[in-house]
C-alpha cells in the first residue's frame, strides 16, 4: 500500500498543480468576489475543448492559449451578465450556462472525445528544459503573480471592494456589475488554463471531464485555506496551489488504500465536509 | 445646491414622494424630519440616483442626469449602518484609500498609499484610528467604524454630504463627538449637508433648517430664523401637531 502512495505521489502533485488553476477561479468568485460561480466547472472543460480543437488544427501555442483566455472569459462574463439581465441568483445562471456550454463543447471538438496524442503540447514542446512540473510551476507562479499585481492596483483595491461591499461601491461611483463582470471572467479563465493544461497533459479532451471539478476546488480551497489560516491576500493567493497539491495527495492515499477510482467523488463529499466541520471546530469562518 | 421641483417618485407601482419642492442651498446644513414611512430614505435615494424620479426634475448644481461616478464626486452619503460606510475585511488604510477613488477613475495605477496624510485626516476624529491604519475595520467598535465611515465620505472634500441616522447605532458619548465632528467638517469646508435624525436634541442644537415630511409630502419648513427660536419641547409639540394635523 505504502509503495503504491509514494508512487502516486508525483501524479497527484502534478495533478494537483494543474488543478489548482481551478481552484484558483472558485476563490476568486468564493472568496474574493463573494459569489457562487457554477461557470467556473464549466470553463474547465471549455478551456479542454478548444485546447482540442485548437490543438488538433495545429495552431501555435500561443493562439490556443489565447482561444482559450478569450473563450473562457466570455463566458464567466456573459454568466455575470446572464444573472444582472434576468435579475437571477448567479448560482442559477450558472447552473443554466453551465447545461448550455455541454453542447458547445460537442460543437467545438466535433466529438466527445478528443485524442491528442500527436499533437504538439506546451509540455512536450518544453519537457527537455524544464520538466512537467517546471512547466506547471511556472504557469501557476505566473498567474498567481498577475492577479497578485492587479490586485495591487486601484482597479485591483475597487475590485475587492465591490466583491464585499457592492453598495458602497457604488456610492463611491464604481458599478459593482462591471467589478462582477471582471470576476466571472478572471474566476473563468484561471479555471479554463487548468482545462487546457489538463487536456495537454493527459493528450485528451473529453466533455465530462470537469464532471465534479468545483466541489474538488472547494474542497482544496478549504484545505488550503485551513493549512495557512490566515486573511492575509497573498496567503489568498497561495491557498488554492497548496490546498490542490494536498488534496490530490489525499486521493492518491484513498486510491491507494484499496478503494476504486469510482468512489473518489463519494470520498470528496466526505473530504469537504470533513474540512467544514474542522474549519468550524477550529478556526472562525471568514465573513 | 440641491433643487427638487415636483419630484414624484416611489418603487415599483408604490409612490412615495409627492410633488416634493425644495431648495437646499449652497453650505446649509438642513435636517429632515419625519416619522416612519414618511419618505426621507426615498428622498436621498432620488438624490443618490438610485431611485429615479417618476415626475420633476432634480438638479445638483444647476445640472442633472449625471452618471454614477459624477454623482460619486459630488455626493458622499453616510448610514446608520455602521458595516455598510466601511469595507470590513479591510484595514483602516484601504478603507481610506479606497474613499480617496471617490467618483475618479480607478485604473491599473499601482497604489501608493501615504501614509502621513492619512493619519492626518484620521486624527481628526480624535479616536485613535490614525495609529491604527493597518487594523482592519471590521475589528473596530461600532463608533471607530463609524467614525472612519464619515471620514471616508469627507475624503475629497463632497460639494453634498447625505447623512441618513448615522448617529443611532452609537452611545451618547460616540454620537456626541461624531455629531461635532461631522458639524465641524460641514462648517469648515461649506459642504451642503441633508441630515435624516430622530435625535431631536441634535436638530436644536446643529444645523441651520429643518423639513418635515410626512406620507411623501412635505409637511413644515422651518427656516433659520425660526429653528433658532426652537428648544426640544416645542420641537417634540410641533412633530405632534404636523402627525395629528394630517392624519
Amino acid at each position: 500500500m505504502l509503495n503504491i502512495f509514494i508512487d502516486l505521489i508525483p501524479l497527484a502533485i502534478m495533478q494537483g498543480l494543474i488543478l489548482s488553476f481551478p481552484t484558483i477561479g472558485v476563490m476568486i468568485s468564493f472568496r474574493l468576489f463573494n459569489t457562487a460561480d457554477l461557470a467556473v466547472e464549466g470553463t474547465f472543460t471549455l478551456g479542454a475543448a478548444i485546447t482540442g480543437a485548437c490543438l488538433s488544427l495545429n495552431l501555435p501555442l500561443y493562439l490556443v492559449f489565447l482561444s482559450v483566455i478569450v473563450g473562457c472569459s466570455i463566458v464567466g462574463a456573459l454568466n455575470r451578465i446572464i444573472s444582472h439581465v434576468f435579475k437571477i441568483d448567479p448560482l442559477l445562471s450558472g447552473i443554466i450556462v453551465l447545461t448550455m456550454l455541454f453542447s458547445l463543447y460537442l460543437r467545438i471538438m466535433g466529438t466527445s472525445n478528443l485524442p491528442l496524442f500527436n499533437s504538439p503540447s506546451i509540455f512536450s514542446k518544453h519537457d527537455g528544459e524544464y520538466g512537467d512540473y517546471g512547466i506547471a510551476i511556472m504557469c501557476v507562479i505566473f498567474t498567481l503573480t498577475i492577479l497578485r499585481l492587479y490586485l495591487k492596483t486601484y482597479s485591483g483595491l475597487v475590485f475587492l471592494a465591490a466583491g464585499k461591499n457592492p453598495t458602497l461601491c457604488q456610492n463611491y461611483g464604481f458599478s459593482p456589475i462591471k467589478f462582477g463582470l471582471i470576476a466571472g471572467a478572471l474566476a473563468s479563465l484561471c479555471s479554463g488554463i487548468g482545462g487546457s493544461l489538463m487536456a495537454q497533459y493527459q493528450e485528451f479532451s473529453d466533455v465530462n471531464m470537469g464532471l465534479g471539478i468545483l466541489v474538488q476546488a472547494l474542497a482544496s480551497l478549504m484545505i488550503g485555506e485551513v493549512l495557512l489560516n490566515s486573511t492575509n491576500l497573498s496567503h489568498q493567493l497561495i491557498a488554492p496551489v497548496l490546498g490542490s497539491i494536498i488534496y490530490q495527495i489525499i486521493s492518491a492515499l484513498i486510491i491507494s488504500i484499496g478503494l476504486s477510482p469510482t468512489d473518489l467523488k463519494f470520498m470528496t463529499g466526505i473530504l469537504v465536509l470533513s474540512v467544514i466541520g474542522v474549519r468550524q471546530r477550529f478556526a472562525p469562518m471568514k465573513s | 445646491m440641491i433643487l427638487l421641483d415636483n419630484i414624484c417618485a416611489g418603487y415599483s407601482n408604490r409612490p412615495i414622494l409627492k410633488d416634493i419642492n425644495l431648495q437646499i442651498n449652497s453650505g446649509e446644513f438642513v435636517h429632515i424630519l419625519g416619522g416612519n414611512g414618511a419618505g426621507k430614505s426615498t428622498l436621498f435615494n432620488v438624490i443618490l440616483g438610485k431611485v429615479l424620479p417618476n415626475k420633476g426634475t432634480l438638479l445638483l448644481d444647476g445640472t442633472s442626469g449625471l452618471n454614477l461616478k459624477q454623482l460619486a464626486s459630488k455626493i458622499a452619503y453616510v448610514s446608520q449602518n455602521t458595516h455598510q460606510g466601511t469595507v470590513p475585511e479591510f484595514t483602516i488604510q484601504e478603507n481610506m484609500e479606497l474613499a480617496f477613488l471617490r467618483g475618479q477613475h480607478a485604473g491599473l495605477r499601482f497604489r501608493s498609499p501615504n501614509a502621513n496624510t492619512i493619519k492626518d485626516q484620521l486624527a481628526l476624529c480624535e479616536l485613535g484610528l490614525e495609529d491604527r491604519i493597518f487594523t482592519k475595520a471590521a475589528n473596530l467598535s461600532g463608533g471607530q467604524r463609524q467614525a472612519l465611515s464619515i471620514i471616508m465620505a469627507l475624503q475629497r472634500t463632497p460639494k453634498i454630504l447625505l447623512l441618513d441616522e448615522h448617529t443611532s447605532a452609537l452611545d451618547p458619548n460616540t454620537a456626541k463627538r461624531i455629531m461635532e465632528l461631522t458639524n465641524k467638517v460641514i462648517r469648515q469646508h461649506h459642504i451642503t449637508c441633508l441630515m435624516i435624525t430622530h435625535n431631536l436634541h441634535d436638530v436644536v442644537k446643529y444645523g441651520d433648517r429643518i423639513i418635515i415630511l410626512k406620507s411623501g409630502a412635505v409637511a413644515q419648513q422651518l427656516n433659520s430664523v425660526e429653528k433658532s427660536t426652537l428648544d426640544h419641547h416645542h420641537l417634540i409639540d410641533l412633530m405632534l401637531k404636523v402627525e395629528s394635523s394630517l392624519c
